[in-house]
């Protein structure tokens, strides 16, 4: 059989623009159905070879050999790598984890685990309430539980959702994106739940103000108008209106302050959600159809704000509280560059739908107990530094902050998760020695506002850190004032930094944060090694003569914090009289500031 | 049970790879070795000897059932599938019915098998290679000049070949079904048994559950991968398995496509390897290059029995149906698309054509039965997934997931499930598009009552490789549009399931575009 035939099944297949009949336009329909191909698989390559790029860049194929496969998939940052890397700092080795996702954890985490769809179980999702899973659980002997950032049923529609808010009996331990580890207590632990803020939406409610509602197309501000929003006296409501599949890829937020790329994290707005120390139970009253996320954003650094998925899920028309808990770290966990931390909440429309969305409500649970088991919160360290950070530090085995000789100490990341060590706290009576007495020195800093903050430091290692300062205020508040990052050498340096602060601080201590690396490879981050040798830290205020225009910088004080340490007690933070048990300090002139000496905070 | 208590988790076996054959089928074991670029080539190449003396063996046996030398090509091409394929098979059998022994006993069958397979396959299957590439040489010399064009389309699929076996060695797994599936390669390695899949005792596995209704024949590839590297901590050259089939997958698409032409074959192998979600999935190490190659090689085969029919083609498409069938749950409908296929191209007395389809059915069977009778007992279904919450009424699970994939109303499913081929470009490119403009082009004025007339009376004109890849194509959608119909979600819920036909879009596209210019006026097949 001659290829003729199929020839006129194809006959102009090839060049469907060429209008010419009969053989003589043969060859150029064949030669334009060549180009046609030739474009196909040039544009087809170009994608292919951009994809290959991207995964050799993250993966480079020599280090397949000698690297370990999950520490290099760890490096990627990737949620669901990088909250089974906590788990294996966190969960010891012989405890049993209920898991809502099987993949990662079967694969990488090395410990026993029970799958939700364990048909054994399946009894579990008919249980009246969060305590009888709770009981049920523990009597399994499961004691912690995993969970992906997208929607499960078997969560959403069963009690789990009542068992995951409930701090008291299962506190969220560690959350990578929407994955999140809690942990069952073995008896319920007493907090005392706090209304942070609230809001109700509407054109009648001030509330309502400082939220946007923004649409987007495959990750880009939708120019063309396929979403509605519409704001009544009770509810804020918003749809997508174009058929699908148009709006397969369409996203719509409401959102607390504004949007990125408008306004970066770093601005701050009006509706931001307060920053606390422990778990936070958001929920949203609202109704709709659609495929829907709740999510806490949180300003990281310049170019990437952590988002955090605290309820996902399908909504089929029905009218309910969507739920969740966050772990506010309640330390800034502060970017390169961005001065504070910040929280918003956002509610995301995927794909078509529509939502009303009626009030919400933000609850911080104050924990009697520190979130996660005993008091490994803080590993504290000989030298009078602690240790903390968004993940809680191995239960045993290696320390991530270690003395390297008298006056050295190391910080380490373990994983590509901020880790910050922090200083003891330092008192007045440090921070004022020699600039007069403390009260003078306190007396002229009311005067004189603002107070400047400085720490010089000296600094070593690998990778990237970020330096800070937390003070306690004469009223109990507590301030974090950044200081900048600084990129590592082997060498050490020294690194004088500092910060205009609100108040003049009752206590001062410093934060060193080992970040990770995005100075020497902003492609590849890496895991930082700070190296912390002696400290100063103190004050400045800066007054100006009689007439104004004069300015002169006096040092209010400075201490090597070192030979401080073996003399001051840890006080508990917030606790304004905490740093003054005159006698304990040990150092000639402490005071005890009395609200009466202490200024006024200004009014900023 | 006692093996299953030795196996538990903490007992964490070697840290670091073993190595060579399981250091030489574990005269050895327990010796770690330390893990170097060298070793990790050694091992992959260990396992590549093994598939290529599985896939020489297949070629061999293909050779020998159809002994028609004008198809060496698509013999060659259907006989490497199938030869990685049945070693997939024959292994898993091994796993199942010696369950326990000595791991050496696995490494050194293994061996043994690819490397006899290596010799006597190249050996028997001398004639259909040394035809096969007599064939191309003869073309390329007689048309030179698009000989040489067409490296335009080698290159880059040699390069995207390259660069998938580069990003399997070196990117770990990551995938979440590439990742269940490692774990319980990973058991059955510990276990030495595959006979306790599908994993529903957490007791035995440490947690493992596997509720799925696939047969284990890639679980057997994965094992192997395993016993090749003599550990099962870390996924390391098992990730390869994927490339390998994507690699006999070009092969495939280039001797359909590629029948008496010189650029369509290379065009039609460079667009498989661009359709972005292909070969995303083959660089997670995800199944779906080898349910996707066995599928096809079923078609192929159903098609050369129908070019020419014998007892030993009837044989070989029964095999390979069979072996498709192994590969995956939706392999089991191979046949589904295969018969069908074939009463439309197959030419010959009726009754002859439904022997062959009766020989072919009776012989996959066999490949089938026993994991359907399996699956009948665990779960008490042959191919729907079966998980006890999923039938709360309470939780609307159904209902919420459609909502989730978006597929939740008519349009909703319509668009981005059924059609989701001509929609979700991020995923299957433009290529269906561009398949659907140039057979409307095609067809434009062309469509007369005579020239239906002709293909509706001619098997000939209907079994040409444009004409099986819509056919294929064509009756897919139908699938996908019944199944829809019937109100169930199943096929068109995953957008990869839509990959399965995506070597037939390949090989249609690339006749469509370039067949013209490449046809070969004096090729008689």
């Amino acid at each position: 059989v001659s290829e003729e035939a199929d020839d006129r099944v194809i006959r102009i297949a090839s060049a469907a623009t060429a209008p010419t009949e009969g053989e003589g336009g043969a060859g150029v329909r064949g030669w334009l159905g060549l180009l046609a191909a030739l474009v196909l698989v040039a544009a087809g390559f170009m994608s292919q070879a951009r994809f290959v790029v991207q995964q050799i860049g993250l993966f480079p194929p020599l280090g397949a050999a000698s690297e370990k496969e999950f520490d290099r998939l760890a490096l990627t940052g990737w949620p669901t790598i990088s909250i089974i890397a906590n788990i294996k700092n966190v969960v010891p080795k012989d405890e049993l984890t209920l898991v809502f996702r099987q993949a990662d954890f079967a694969f990488y985490a090395e410990r026993p685990y029970i799958f939700y769809l364990d048909p054994t179980i399946a009894a579990i999702y008919r249980l009246g309430s969060a305590e009888e899973i709770w009981a049920a659980l523990r009597k399994l002997g499961v004691r912690w539980i995993l969970v992906p950032a997208y929607g499960l049923s078997e969560i959403n529609e069963t009690k789990f959702v009542d068992l995951l808010t409930d701090p008291e009996i299962a506190p969220l331990i560690v959350a990578n994106g929407g994955y999140r580890l809690f942990q069952l207590n073995d008896q319920r632990t007493p907090s005392t739940p706090r209304v942070i803020a609230q809001g109700q939406f509407g054109a009648a409610s001030p509330d309502s103000t400082g939220w946007t509602v923004a649409s987007y197309s495959n990750n880009r501000r939708a120019e063309v108008a396929i979403a509605e929003q519409q704001r009544s006296d009770a509810d804020i409501s918003f749809r997508t209106t174009w058929p699908a599949p148009f709006n397969r890829n369409h996203t719509i937020y409401l959102s607390q302050g504004t949007l990125k790329p408008e306004a970066p994290m770093n601005v701050v707005a009006e509706s931001d959600l307060p920053v606390v120390e422990g778990p936070v139970r958001l929920s949203m009253d609202l109704e709709g159809k659609g495929n829907i996320e709740l999510r806490i954003v949180t300003g990281r650094d310049k170019n990437a704000d952590e988002i955090r998925a605290i309820w996902a899920g399908a909504l089929l028309g029905e009218s309910r509280t969507v739920k969740g808990l966050y772990l506010d770290q309640g330390f800034p966990t502060q970017g390169l560059d961005a001065p504070t931390r910040r929280h918003r909440i956002q509610l995301v429309l995927k794909g078509p739908g529509q939502v009303r969305v009626k009030s919400w409500k933000a609850e911080f649970l104050q924990p009697a107990t520190p979130p996660w088991r005993g008091d490994d919160r803080w590993l504290l360290s000989e030298s009078g530094w602690s240790v903390g950070g968004a993940v809680p530090p191995p239960p045993k085995g290696q320390l991530a902050l270690t003395r390297l000789s008298g006056e050295v100490v190391q910080l380490r990341q373990d994983l590509l998760e901020d880790i910050w060590a922090e200083s003891a706290w330092v008192g007045q009576p440090g921070l004022y020695q020699g600039g007069g007495t403390a009260q003078q020195g306190m007396d002229r800093a009311g005067q004189f506002l603002p107070v400047s903050a400085w720490a010089d430091v000296e600094l070593g290692g690998s990778g990237a850190a970020a330096l800070g300062v937390r003070a306690v205020c004469p009223d109990g508040r507590r301030l974090y004032a950044d200081l900048g990052a600084v990129a590592l050498e082997a060498k050490h340096s020294r690194v004088y930094r500092e910060a205009v602060l609100d108040c003049v601080p009752v206590l001062l201590r410093l934060v060193v944060t080992a970040k990770r690396d995005v100075f020497h490879d902003t492609a590849r981050p890496r895991r930082s090694r700070v190296e912390i040798g002696p400290v100063k830290l103190g004050m400045w205020i800066r007054w100006s003569d009689r007439d104004g225009r004069h300015f002169t910088y006096e040092p209010f004080g400075s201490i090597m914090v070192d030979s401080l340490l073996s003399q001051l007690a840890e006080p508990a933070p917030g606790d304004e009289n905490a740093s003054s048990e005159p006698g304990k300090a040990g150092i000639a002139g402490a005071t005890t500031p009395t609200t009466s000496s202490s200024p006024k905070p200004p009014d900023r | 049970v006692r093996l299953a208590a030795k196996l538990r988790l903490g007992e964490a076996v070697a840290e670091r790879p073993r190595g060579i054959l399981y250091r030489v089928w574990t005269r050895g074991d327990g010796v770690n070795e330390e893990a170097t670029f060298f070793s990790l080539a050694r091992d992959a190449l260990s396992l590549f000897v093994i598939l290529l003396g599985s896939g020489a063996s297949g070629v061999a046996a293909a050779g020998a059932l159809v002994r028609d030398r004008t198809q060496s090509g698509l013999i060659l091409a259907i006989g490497l599938i199938v030869g990685v394929a049945f070693f997939g098979w024959v292994f898993s059998q091994v796993l199942i019915y010696f369950p326990g022994l000595n791991p050496g006993f696995y490494a050194a069958f293994a061996t043994v098998y690819g490397v006899a397979g290596l010799a006597a396959g190249l050996f028997f299957a001398r004639g259909v290679i040394g035809e096969t590439f007599r064939t191309i040489g003869k073309r390329w010399s007689d048309r030179l000049g698009l000989s040489i064009i067409s490296l335009v389309f080698w290159v880059p699929v040699v390069l995207l070949l390259g660069a998938l076996a580069i990003i399997n060695l070196a990117v770990p797994l990551y995938g979440n079904d590439s990742l269940e599936y490692a774990q319980a390669a990973r058991k059955v390695f510990e276990m030495r048994d595959l006979g306790a899949y599908p994993f529903m005792d957490r007791n035995v596995t440490g947690g493992l559950i596997t509720p799925w209704t696939h047969p284990p024949g890639y679980l057997g590839l994965l094992a192997l991968g395993d016993f090749v590297q003599g550990s099962a901590n870390e996924a390391r050259v098992i990730k390869l398995v994927a490339a390998a089939f994507v690699g006999l997958q070009v092969i495939l698409v280039v001797a359909i496509a590629g029948r008496g032409r010189v650029l369509a074959g290379a065009l039609a192998g460079l667009l498989l390897l661009i359709a972005p979600l292909y070969y995303a999935q083959a660089a997670e190490s995800s199944i779906d290059a080898y349910r996707i190659a066995t599928f096809s090689a079923a078609i192929a085969s159903f098609w050369l029995m129908a070019k020419s029919p014998s007892l030993g083609a009837s044989i070989l498409a029964g095999v390979v149906a069979g072996l498709a069938a192994y590969s995956h749950s939706i392999g089991m409908l191979t046949l589904g698309f295969a018969i069908p296929l074939f009463v439309l191209i197959a030419r010959g007395a009726p009754a002859r054509s439904a022997l062959a389809v009766l020989i072919a059915v009776a012989v996959s069977l066999v490949f089938v039965v026993p994991h359907v009778m399996k699956n009948l007992s665990v779960f008490g279904s042959v191919l729907q997934d079966n998980v006890e919450v999923w039938t709360y009424p309470e939780l609307q699970i159904d209902e919420r997931l459609a909502v989730e994939r978006g597929i939740s109303t008519f349009t909703d499913a319509l668009m981005n499930g059924v059609l989701r081929a001509f929609t979700q470009t991020e995923f299957f490119g433009f290529q269906l598009l561009l398949l659907l403009a140039g057979l409307v082009a095609a067809a434009w004025g062309r469509l007369t009552p005579s020239s239906i007339r002709r293909y509706a009376t001619s098997p000939d004109l209907r079994s040409r490789p444009l004409s099986v890849s819509l056919i294929v194509l064509a009756g897919f959608l139908l699938f996908l549009i019944l199944t829809w119909m019937a109100g169930s979600e199943l096929a068109i819920k995953n957008a990869r399931y839509m990959l399965t036909v995506q070597p037939f879009i390949a090989i249609a596209l690339a006749i469509v575009l370039v067949g013209r210019l490449d046809r070969d006026r004096s090729a008689v097949q």
